[in-house]
C-alpha cells in the first residue's frame, strides 16, 4: 500500500454513521462504569426464566448504544436460552408520525422473520388477520406453498411508507375499524406459537424482543395528544423538543401497561433525557430494569486534566481494531501529542472520537497525524457548538463545570436538553465506591473551548 | 481548573486553500457512503469552488444538484431524480430555500425528514454526499437535526468575502416600487432570484456584522415581489417577517409598511376581516409619527376592503379622504389608484359617467408616469363601466389591452380579471362557448394563486356553460 492509499483505508474504517460490527466491537466496561451492562442483563434474564420482564435501556446519542445492543444479542444467543430478536425500528417508524400499531406490526413480521431465517416455521398467516390484512397494503407478495411468508422486511419499511403517503393512514385505518381484534393480540399469539417451537424443536426456551432506536421517536400518537386538551395543542404548536419530551412520555409511562403487555421478554431503549427527567416514575413502573450506557470515562470526576488510564485504553482499542489489516500501526498513524488530544476532547463520546480520526485523516498530505491537525478537528465540532448552544444554557454549563461532585439539578429541562445535544456528557463512577452519587457529568470538552463557556465561567468566578 | 485558551476566535481565521484541499481529499477518500456538510454563504462563491473542485477531480463523477425551490424531503427527490447511482460523489446546493432562517425551525419539514432519513441515506446512496450550505441553516440542522449532524464525517469552512452584503442588499431594492410593478415577469422572477440569494447570504453573516435595516428593506422588497406575482402565501411570510424585525428595533415607518402590506395580501386572498384589522393598525401607526403617505395608502386600502364587501358608499368616503392626502404630497401613483378605486365605488352605484371621469384622470396619469400595472387596472376598469353601460364591443377592446398589459408584466390576478371580464361582455354578445373558454382560463390562474374570485368565476361557469 502506499501511503495514500493506507490514509484512504484507514479514513474509510472509521465511520461515524454505523455501529459497531463484531470486528469493530469494544466492550470498554471498566471505562464505562461497573455497569457491565450485558453481564447484568444476562445474570438478571437467567435468574428470570419463568417471568416476563421489560428493561430501559438508555444512553447518550452515538455513545455506542446500538453496537452495544447488538453485542448483547450475540452473547445472549450464545450464552443463554434465549433467542434474541434485535430490532431496529428506524426502518419501520416515522419517527414523526408513531403509533403503538407500528412498534407492534413491527415486533411481529421481525419476529417471525428472524425466527424462520434459523429455523423451520409454519407461520399461519390466516389466524392473523389483522396482520395479514396489513401486509396486504404493501402488495406484491407471493405466498409459496403453504410455509412461504409472504413478505420480506424491504416490504414494510418505511420507504414503503415515504413514497405512499396515504398508506399508514389506509393500514391505521384498517387497523382500528375492528375494535375486537388487537395487534398486541397477534403479537402475543405469534410470540405464543413461536416459544411452544423454541422448546419442542431448538436448544432455545424464550424470546426476547431488542426493540433498538425507539428513543428516536419524536411524535407518539400525534393526534390522540392533541385532542386530550389545549394545553397539548399549544405544544404541539411550540416547540419540537417539548413535543418530543410529551411524547416519549406519553409512549413509554402512560402506555407502559401496554408495552409491558407484550407477554416475553422485551428490552426497550429510552432517550436519556427522558430517563433523567423522569427517572422515579420510569424505576416505578419498570422496576429496576433500567440500564444507562454511560460515556467511557476518560479522565476523574472534576479533574479534566488528569486521565483515567482504563477509559483511555479502552478508546485506544476502539482505534487499534480499526486500524488493523492496514498494515500501519497506531503510532504510525498519530504522533503521541495529536493522539492524546483526540482522547481528550472526545470526552469519551466514541462518535465524535471516530469523526476526529476522519477529519484529521483529511488534514495532512502524509501520515502521521501532527497536534495542529488534531486540533483542527476539534475546532469544527467546537465552532458547531459555539453556534448552537442556546444562549442562556452557556450559565447553567459554567455552574455545572464548578459544582462540587459534578452533578446537575435532577429534572431540569434544560440540562436535559444539554444531555441530548451532549453539550453534557454523564458518566459512572466504578472506581469510588464509597460515593452514593455513581453517576456524574462533565461539560462536552469541545465546549470548554468556547469562549461564551470561559466567559461565563468567569462571571461565576469571585475574581481576586 | 486549568482550562486551555478557548479557540473561538480563530473561527474567523479561514484558509479557504487549505479547506479546499480538505475538500478535494475527502472526495478522493471517500468509498462509501459519508456525510459532510460545506459551509459557504455566497452562492456564486460556492458554485465557483464546485467548479474547481470539477476541475481538479476530472474523472471522478460528481453529480451537482441546486434546488431553487422549497423541498421538504431531500432522501426522496436524490431517489426522484435517481442521483447517486454511478456517481462518486453528490453535491447538494440550494437547500437554504428549505431552510427559513426566522427563529422557528423546529417545524422544518425538511429537516424533520433529514433527522429521521439518516440511515435511509446510508443505505440509498453508496458515494459521499456534501451539502452546501450557508452557516445560519447549517446551525438549524445542529439544533434541530442532532441525529443527523452527529453522523457527518466533517465540515469544511469557506470564508466570506468583505462585506458587501449590506451595501449590495440597499443597492438592489432601492429600485422604484413603481419600476418594479412594471417589470415583464421573467425580470421580476430574476429579480426575486437575486434578493433571495442576498437574504440567504445576509443570514449567514456574523450577528455584528448584520444591519436590521437592511434585513427589512429586503424583506419588504421581497414580499412585493411576490405579491405582484399574485404568490401571497409567499408575501405574507415576508411581511410578517419584516414586520416582526421592524417591531423588535422599533421601526414604525417599515412596521407601518409591512401591516399594509399584510393587509393588501389578505384582501387579495379574501380574508376581508383579517385585511381590516391590518390596515387598522397600520393607520394608527401613520398617525402617530405623522407619516402621510402610510396614511393615504391605509386609508385607500380600508377603502377598498369596504368595496369588496360591497358598501360602496364607505368606500368612496375613505378613497377621497385618500385622495386629498395623495394629491397633497404628490404622489400621483397613488393619486392614480384612489382614482381608480373611486372609479368603481361610481360604478358600482350606477353612477357610470362619473365613474368614467376618474378612470380616465387615472388612465392618463398612469400612462404620464409609465405605471404598466396602473394601466392595465385603468383599461379593465374603463371596460367595466362600459359594459355595465351596455357598450360590449367597446368593453371588450379595453380588456383586451388590458390583458396584454398584464400577460406582459406577470400580473397573473390581473390576467384572470381581464380574461373573466372579457368573458363576460362575450356572453352579453351571445356568445357563450367564448366566454365559458375564457372564463375556465381565468378559473385556472385564480385557482392557481388561490384568489376567492375563483368561486365568483366557477359559479358562472357551473350556471352557464356545458361541462
Amino acid at each position: 500500500m502506499t501511503d495514500e492509499e493506507k490514509q484512504k483505508a484507514i479514513f474509510n474504517a472509521f465511520e461515524p454513521n454505523v455501529p459497531a460490527t463484531r470486528y469493530f466491537y469494544a466492550d470498554c466496561k471498566e471505562a464505562r462504569g461497573d455497569s457491565n451492562l450485558v453481564k447484568k442483563i444476562i445474570k438478571r434474564l437467567r435468574n428470570a426464566e419463568n417471568t416476563n420482564l421489560h428493561y430501559l435501556f438508555t444512553g447518550h446519542l452515538g455513545c455506542g448504544k446500538s453496537s452495544e445492543l447488538l453485542h448483547l444479542a450475540k452473547i445472549i444467543k450464545e450464552k443463554t436460552t434465549f433467542f434474541p430478536i434485535y430490532i431496529d425500528f428506524e426502518k419501520y417508524l416515522d419517527v414523526q408520525d408513531t403509533t403503538l400499531e407500528d412498534i407492534f406490526l413491527g415486533m411481529i413480521s421481525e419476529v417471525v422473520r428472524q425466527y424462520k431465517d434459523k429455523f423451520e416455521f409454519n407461520f399461519k398467516i390466516e389466524n392473523y388477520t389483522l396482520f395479514k390484512q396489513v401486509i396486504g397494503f404493501f402488495g406484491d407478495f407471493s405466498v409459496k406453498g403453504e410455509i412461504g411468508l409472504p413478505f420480506d422486511i424491504a416490504k414494510l419499511n418505511i420507504e414503503k411508507l415515504r413514497q405512499n403517503p396515504n398508506l399508514r393512514q389506509q393500514i391505521r385505518e384498517a387497523i382500528n375499524k375492528d375494535a375486537r381484534k388487537s395487534l398486541l393480540g397477534e403479537l402475543n399469539l405469534i410470540i405464543f406459537e413461536i416459544e411452544k417451537n423454541l422448546k419442542q424443536d431448538t436448544e432455545f426456551t424464550k424470546l426476547i424482543i431488542i426493540a433498538d432506536s425507539l428513543e428516536k421517536i419524536k411524535r407518539f400518537e400525534k393526534d390522540r395528544i392533541l385532542k386530550e386538551s389545549e394545553k397539548d395543542r399549544m405544544l404541539k404548536e411550540g416547540e419540537n423538543a417539548e413535543d418530543e419530551t410529551a411524547s416519549q412520555k406519553y409512549l413509554f409511562l402512560d402506555k407502559e401497561e401496554q408495552l409491558a403487555g407484550i407477554v416475553t421478554n422485551v428490552i426497550y431503549t429510552v432517550p436519556l433525557f427522558l430517563y433523567r427527567s423522569y427517572g422515579k416514575q420510569l424505576t416505578e413502573a419498570y422496576g429496576k430494569n433500567v440500564f444507562v450506557l454511560p460515556m467511557v470515562k476518560i479522565h476523574k470526576r472534576g479533574k479534566f486534566d488528569e486521565p483515567f488510564e482504563i477509559g483511555r485504553k479502552e478508546l485506544i482499542e476502539i482505534i487499534n481494531l480499526r486500524l488493523k489489516n492496514k498494515e500501519t500501526l497506531i503510532n504510525d498513524v498519530f504522533e503521541p501529542d495529536a493522539l492524546e488530544y483526540l482522547l481528550k476532547y472526545s470526552g469519551g463520546h466514541i462518535r465524535s472520537l471516530i469523526r476526529f480520526v476522519q477529519e484529521a485523516l483529511l488534514e495532512v498530505d502524509e501520515l502521521p497525524i501532527n497536534f495542529a491537525s488534531a486540533r483542527k478537528s476539534v475546532r469544527e465540532e467546537v465552532r458547531s457548538f459555539a453556534a448552537s448552544v442556546r444562549e442562556n444554557y452557556w450559565e447553567k454549563l459554567a455552574k455545572l463545570e464548578l459544582s462540587a461532585n459534578q452533578q446537575i439539578e435532577n429534572g431540569d429541562e434544560d440540562y436535559s436538553k444539554m444531555l441530548e445535544s451532549l453539550a453534557i456528557l454523564e458518566y459512572v463512577n466504578g472506581d469510588d465506591e464509597e460515593r452514593d452519587d455513581n453517576v456524574w457529568y462533565a461539560v462536552n470538552p469541545s465546549i470548554r473551548l468556547t469562549i461564551k463557556f470561559q466567559e461565563a465561567l468567569k462571571k461565576l468566578t469571585p475574581s481576586e | 481548573m486549568q482550562i486551555e485558551p478557548a479557540i473561538s476566535e480563530e473561527f474567523e481565521q479561514y484558509d479557504d486553500e487549505k479547506e479546499f484541499r480538505r475538500l478535494i481529499r475527502a472526495v478522493k477518500f471517500s468509498q462509501k457512503h459519508f456525510l459532510y456538510f460545506v459551509c459557504c454563504n455566497q452562492v456564486p462563491k460556492q458554485d465557483a469552488l464546485i467548479a474547481d473542485a470539477k476541475k481538479k477531480l476530472k474523472g471522478v463523477k460528481i453529480r451537482v444538484i441546486k434546488f431553487k425551490k422549497p423541498i421538504t424531503d431531500l432522501l426522496g427527490e436524490l431517489q426522484k431524480k435517481t442521483i447517486g447511482k454511478g456517481c462518486e460523489a453528490v453535491f447538494v446546493q440550494g437547500l437554504e430555500y428549505s431552510i427559513s432562517s426566522d427563529a422557528q425551525g423546529a417545524e422544518n419539514a425538511l429537516i424533520h425528514n433529514l433527522n429521521i432519513s439518516r440511515d435511509s441515506f446510508k443505505k440509498y446512496l453508496s458515494c459521499p454526499l456534501f451539502l452546501w450550505l450557508p452557516e445560519y441553516a447549517i446551525v438549524k440542522i445542529t439544533r434541530h437535526a442532532p441525529d443527523f449532524f452527529s453522523v457527518r464525517s466533517g465540515t469544511f469552512y469557506f470564508s466570506n468575502p468583505p462585506e458587501r452584503v449590506v451595501e449590495q442588499i440597499f443597492q438592489s431594492v432601492s429600485s422604484s416600487y413603481l419600476e418594479s410593478l412594471s417589470l415583464p415577469l421573467a425580470e421580476k422572477l430574476k429579480q426575486i432570484e437575486t434578493l433571495e440569494n442576498l437574504l440567504a447570504e445576509y443570514r449567514g453573516l456574523h450577528r455584528e456584522k448584520r444591519d436590521k435595516q437592511a434585513e427589512i428593506r429586503l424583506l419588504l422588497e421581497l414580499a412585493g415581489f411576490f405579491d405582484f406575482i399574485s404568490e401571497y402565501r409567499k408575501a405574507i411570510e415576508y411581511y410578517e417577517q419584516s414586520l416582526a424585525i421592524s417591531s423588535e428595533i422599533g421601526n414604525q415607518f417599515s412596521e407601518g409598511k409591512s401591516l399594509n402590506g399584510l393587509g393588501s395580501t389578505y384582501l387579495n386572498l379574501g380574508e376581508y376581516r383579517k385585511a381590516m384589522e391590518y390596515y387598522d393598525q397600520a393607520l394608527k401607526i401613520a398617525h402617530e409619527i405623522g407619516a402621510r403617505q402610510g396614511e393615504s395608502t391605509s386609508l385607500g386600502n380600508l377603502g377598498i376592503t369596504y368595496f369588496r364587501l360591497k358598501n360602496y358608499r364607505k368606500a368612496v368616503e375613505y378613497h377621497e379622504q385618500a385622495l386629498v392626502i395623495s394629491r397633497e404630497i404628490g404622489n400621483r401613483q397613488v393619486e392614480g389608484s384612489n382614482l381608480n378605486s373611486l372609479g368603481n365605488a361610481y360604478d358600482s352605484l350606477g353612477e357610470y359617467q362619473k365613474a368614467i371621469g376618474y378612470h380616465e384622470q387615472s388612465l392618463t396619469i398612469a400612462r404620464e408616469i409609465e405605471n404598466r400595472q396602473g394601466e392595465g387596472e385603468s383599461l379593465n376598469n374603463l371596460g367595466i363601466v362600459c359594459a355595465s353601460s351596455g357598450e360590449y364591443q367597446k368593453a371588450i377592446d379595453y380588456h383586451e389591452q388590458s390583458l396584454a398589459i398584464s400577460r406582459e408584466i406577470g400580473n397573473r390576478s390581473g390576467e384572470g380579471i381581464s380574461l373573466s371580464n372579457l368573458g363576460l361582455a362575450y356572453y352579453r354578445l351571445g356568445e357563450r362557448e367564448k366566454a365559458c373558454g375564457l372564463w375556465k382560463e381565468a378559473l385556472s390562474i385564480f385557482e392557481a394563486i388561490e384568489s376567492p374570485t375563483a368561486n365568483v368565476v366557477r359559479q358562472w361557469i357551473k350556471e352557464n356553460c356545458k361541462s
